[in-house]
């Protein structure tokens, strides 16, 4: 049973790699940008109703997730195409950190004496929990 | 000579956000297309390069250039989160040690925090200093609402936040090169990158994107639970 659902798994995982890596299923990837869409803002406007408006999207990730399993639960699985069209979207999410990080690499040349202490604090304390966290992830997982 | 002060009050405003994603957008695919060359050197490293220069070339001062594009790419952000329900569904819990797991996770919450609050404290940094830390492992709007709730200074946690994830995110590919789980590689990006090291997961395979999707929520929601008591 085990060994299904991990052969299951792979499967689904080679499908989603071999999906991004050559063709792009441009229907699915509009159902998916659509459903994103309409859940995101929904809950922007909802969290804003409450005054609390930057919440809104981790509430839709939170409903989406929420849906997601329940329907995992009713059919069984979540259908291949759509997770390959959703990898697709976080795959190049990294153009929507571009703005901000590089306002954050512009600041970093601009530090004073306590930015340079502060800088060497973030650098020690992220790749010492990076190489931690990988080791023992590596050990028990 | 046209002064980069001059340039930023010639364009209009009605269409410097358009300007500013083309910009972006192109710095972005440039990258992409470097970084297939050189896949040594982490695509986000190349992109900031690349979109500082750009700015540079054009004389754009930042401030203009990031208050003309930021409405469209907070939308981006918005979305490129709750995209990540997807992977976190699709993760077989099953199969996963959770004792061991649950460990893991709880470390990581504990050492995201006291970990730069104590070398801080060391450092004889201020109060509120110290205080902004304590989100540093959290992705930003989680961040932002613990910040604002333990009256820690907005603008250094969301600078602390996002430059922890850009070092993640850039030196992952070292720090992480003897890791060939991929589980672990992400969970581990997830956990100490957040949203950034997420994104940067992403770039090295779709089981590191879920897994450091996995480790970057449950992580979030784990330090909000502890830390707003602790230090409200």
């Amino acid at each position: 049973m085990t060994l299904l659902k991990t052969t299951e798994d792979a499967t689904s995982t080679a499908l989603t790699a071999q999906s991004i890596k050559t063709g792009t299923d441009w229907r699915m990837l509009f159902v998916v940008i659509l459903i994103i869409v309409v859940i995101r803002e929904s809950c922007v406007w909802v969290m804003g109703q409450f005054g609390y408006a930057n919440l809104g999207n981790l509430v839709g990730l939170f409903l989406l997730l929420g849906l997601a399993l329940a329907y995992r639960h009713i059919t069984g699985r979540i259908p291949t195409r759509l997770v390959a069209a959703n990898a697709m979207i976080l795959k190049e999410s990294l153009f929507a950190f571009l703005p901000i990080c590089a306002g954050t690499g512009l600041l970093m040349l601009h530090l004073g004496q306590e930015g340079l202490r502060i800088l060497a604090i973030m650098t020690f304390c992220t790749l010492f929990s990076l190489w931690l966290y990988g080791r023992l992830a590596k050990r028990w997982l | 000579m046209t002064t980069a002060f001059d340039l930023a009050q010639h364009l209009n405003p009605q269409t410097a956000w358009l300007w500013g994603t083309l910009l972006t957008l192109l710095c972005y695919v440039a990258a992409k297309t470097i970084n297939r060359r050189l896949p040594r050197l982490p695509l986000v490293v190349i992109a900031i390069a690349l979109t500082i220069s750009a700015l540079m070339i054009c004389h754009w001062p930042y401030e203009p250039y990031n208050q003309a594009v930021s409405p469209l790419f907070t939308r981006l952000l918005g979305y490129a989160t709750v995209a990540l329900a997807i992977p976190l569904a699709t993760i077989r819990f099953d199969q996963l040690p959770i004792k061991r797991l649950a460990r893991l996770l709880g470390l990581a919450t504990l050492m995201g925090g006291l970990l730069p609050m104590s070398l801080a404290y060391l450092f004889h940094l201020s109060e509120p200093t110290i205080l902004a830390f304590a989100t540093r492992a959290v992705t930003t709007p989680i961040a932002l609402n613990i910040a604002a709730l333990i009256h820690s200074p907005l603008t250094l946690v969301s600078f602390i936040v996002i430059l922890s994830g850009l070092i993640g995110a850039a030196l992952s590919p070292i720090i992480l090169r003897n890791i060939n789980d991929e589980r672990a590689a992400g969970l581990a990006m997830g956990l100490a990158a957040h949203a950034i090291g997420t994104a940067q997961a992403w770039q090295r395979s779709a089981i590191a994107g879920e897994y450091a999707a996995l480790g970057m929520a449950i992580n979030g929601v784990l330090t909000a639970l502890w830390v707003i008591p602790v230090f409200a």
